[in-house]
């Protein structure tokens, strides 16, 4: 799983789907319109529960630690707005963030340009005050949002961001702050997905500590820590992330500041917590049966090797074995180094056929989306099982599929950059290429010109005036080397325009060879070409299925 | 990758042939040039055999000389005997009945040519 950046696709929900959810979200309307913040009991500085783990999160303590333990597997996301910030942390974020020794980093990275003393430093790098949250909160697959005011005139000195994020994850802002601004105070704050108000299943405050010039002080700013379930983030029934929003109130305005999390961070905070969902299929006695196995190559890398195996014998029929092989997958995507980008997908793909043949499409959808946005021209094989091509058409995003033929790209470039021309969406660097070559060629006449010129001072010499003969010969000689070297150099762009249009190409075709009827039974791939097709009496186009 | 391998074949014959365009170096010609890979010959009489006689010296090259007059310096190695008179010609002031020998020289800006003239008197019976 990749949590990078994504882009929306267009919903496809059914007519009916839509207005069901827009009738939703205006009878909700009056339920979720905003409170006054002097309203609301302020959020407790203790945790007033302990979160105990259900049926479904049973094992969620000794998973985390195991991951805990093995890498820093979470990624955590920051989000501004224009007075606050938000901090969206996955449980896996919470504990890569737990060091006391990035805290300190954090710190530390900042000693030097705000005059902090080392005594402070180890002060500051102390302060926890969410400790007993996180405790409370650790058996339970919860995402932590920490809700911060924004650093007035924020100092990037922090030694990276793991450790900017640390001190941030503690309520620790660096830079130089002026007095309290009410305005500027964190009251309270509340998710909605898709305007509906969500709950948090915990939720505390704590001071913000302001490392600024010469110290550290808490002038009785708050921050605030709402404990949300995980399944807030999860993709609509469409396959499309949802929207969240977080509202937040300061201690005197009646209107909060709205601060949407970005698509891409929910679909990879929703991601994150995959590989512990996928330990969960079949704990509650659902059987699932692959109908229609995808056959992918078997990696090389250890861990997914295993989990491929896993998948086979789940193929074959022994169903408690799925589980395993999806779970093993994408834990493997958790730590680096990655495998191959191939082994990635073949994982993903074959988790994202487990989760579907147990029912949970989302997360199935999740998965052959993220794959889409990196192979939009994967196509699955038909013996594919049929939800996972539907999905794969849903999450499919334009892009060309189709390759020019390699000699023809050739032909093209007999005009620099008319290679690159043909394929599209590279145009400007076919315009370059040409410019450059063409200038280069131009330069090089020009210089070419001048030796002449300098050449034909040197013949005429009689011997009268200065400059002498071999200056005259030197500086035309020099002129015409200049020109032969623009030349090559022109001849040199050329030749790179062309071969790069031709290389490119190339990768093209096979890329999209590598995509085309994934999941097919080994030897049994097909592929489709269209190609000219002249007989007596007909000329055109001609489909050859190999 | 047959194909590819054909197609960039193709590319690179086509940009070998537009590459053309190189030049050789210019070729040194002119005399007044140190360098010069030119042969310069001076013609003139072996020897003189009267006082007062005057002799032409001409330049002869094997590449075109520059257009137009010169500015050689023509001098010689014992004007007392046989003087410049400037564009290649020499007057004999002084001879004897021994032959001696005197190097007329062609300065080209700094690059000599030369000759050697035998300078001597005719003794009449």
């Amino acid at each position: 799983m990749r949590p990078g950046p994504r882009s929306s696709r267009p919903a496809c929900a059914p007519a009916g789907a839509r207005v069901v959810a827009l009738a939703a979200a205006l009878l909700a309307a009056p339920l979720v319109s905003p409170l006054a913040a002097q309203d609301a009991a302020p959020l407790p500085e203790r945790p007033d529960s302990v979160l105990t783990p259900g049926t479904r999160h049973a094992g969620f303590l000794e998973w985390r630690t195991r991951v805990a333990e093995r890498a820093r597997a979470g990624a955590s996301f920051l989000v501004q707005g224009a007075r606050y910030q938000l901090l969206v942390l996955s449980p896996m974020a919470v504990d890569a963030l737990r060091p006391d020794s990035l805290a300190l980093k954090a710190t530390r990275g900042c000693q030097k340009a705000l005059r902090i003393g080392d005594l402070e430093v180890e002060r500051i790098a102390a302060l926890d005050p969410w400790a007993a949250f996180d405790s409370a909160a650790r058996a339970r697959p919860v995402v932590a949002l920490v809700v911060l005011p924004l650093e007035e005139r924020p100092y990037d000195c922090h030694a990276g961001n793991l450790a900017r994020f640390a001190a941030l994850s503690r309520g620790t802002l660096h830079g130089p702050f002026g007095a309290y601004v009410r305005t500027r105070d964190v009251a309270r704050a509340e998710l909605r997905r898709d305007g509906l108000l969500e709950p948090a299943v915990l939720a505390g405050r704590a001071p913000v500590t302001k490392v600024g010039i010469d110290g550290a002080a808490q002038d009785g700013t708050q921050h605030l820590r709402l404990y949300l379930e995980p399944e807030l983030f999860a993709p609509t029934a469409e396959g499309t992330a949802a929207r969240v929003e977080v509202h937040v109130w300061n201690p005197i305005d009646p209107e909060p500041e709205i601060l949407p999390v970005p698509e891409q961070v929910v679909r990879a905070v929703w991601q994150q917590l995959l590989p512990w969902r996928a330990t969960l299929l079949g704990d509650d006695g659902q059987v699932a049966r692959l109908a229609a196995p995808l056959v992918v190559a078997a990696p090389r890398d250890s861990a997914l090797l295993a989990a491929h195996r896993a998948y086979e014998a789940g193929a074959r029929g022994d169903a408690s074995a799925l589980g395993d092989a999806a779970a093993g997958a994408l834990e493997r995507l958790m730590y680096r180094s990655l495998p191959p980008r191939r082994e990635i997908r073949g994982a993903m793909l074959e988790a994202a056929s487990v989760f579907s043949a147990f029912g949970e499409d989302e997360a199935a959808m999740s998965l052959v989306a993220d794959v889409m946005e990196a192979y939009p021209c994967l196509t699955f094989a038909p013996t594919v099982q049929p939800s996972l091509r539907e999905m794969g058409e849903l999450a499919r995003t334009p892009a060309r599929c189709t390759a020019v033929p390699l000699p023809w790209i050739a032909l093209r470039s007999i005009v620099p950059g008319g290679g690159t021309w043909t394929t599209p969406q590279r145009r400007g660097l076919a315009l370059t290429l040409f410019a450059a070559t063409v200038g280069a060629y131009l330069l090089a006449g020009a210089t070419h010109d001048f030796a002449d010129g300098e050449y034909a001072k040197y013949v005429a010499y009689d011997g009268r005036t200065e400059p002498r003969a071999g200056p005259l010969y030197k500086r035309a000689q020099s002129a015409r080397t200049i020109a032969n070297v623009t030349t090559i150099a022109a001849a040199g762009i050329w030749a790179f325009s062309a071969g790069e249009a031709v290389w490119h190409e190339w990768e093209h075709a096979r890329a999209l060879r590598d995509v085309r009827g994934v999941g097919a039974p080994r030897g049994g791939r097909r592929a489709a070409s269209v190609i000219p097709l002249v007989a007596p009496g007909r000329a055109g186009l001609a489909l050859s299925i190999r | 990758m047959r194909r590819l391998l054909r197609s960039l074949g193709l590319a690179a014959i086509t940009v070998v042939a537009g590459a053309c365009d190189l030049r050789e170096p210019f070729p040194r010609t002119n005399p007044f040039d140190p360098d010069a890979e030119v042969e310069i010959t001076l013609l003139a009489p072996d020897s003189t055999h009267a006082v007062g006689e005057r002799i032409t010296v001409t330049v002869q090259s094997s590449m075109p000389l520059p257009p137009g007059p010169l500015a050689i310096t023509w001098r010689s190695s014992n004007p007392g005997l046989l003087t410049s008179l400037g564009n290649g010609d020499y007057l004999v002031l002084n001879a004897t009945t021994t032959y001696l020998p005197v190097t007329v020289v062609a300065d080209f800006a700094g690059t000599l040519y030369s000759r050697v003239v035998y300078v001597g008197r005719r003794v009449t019976p």
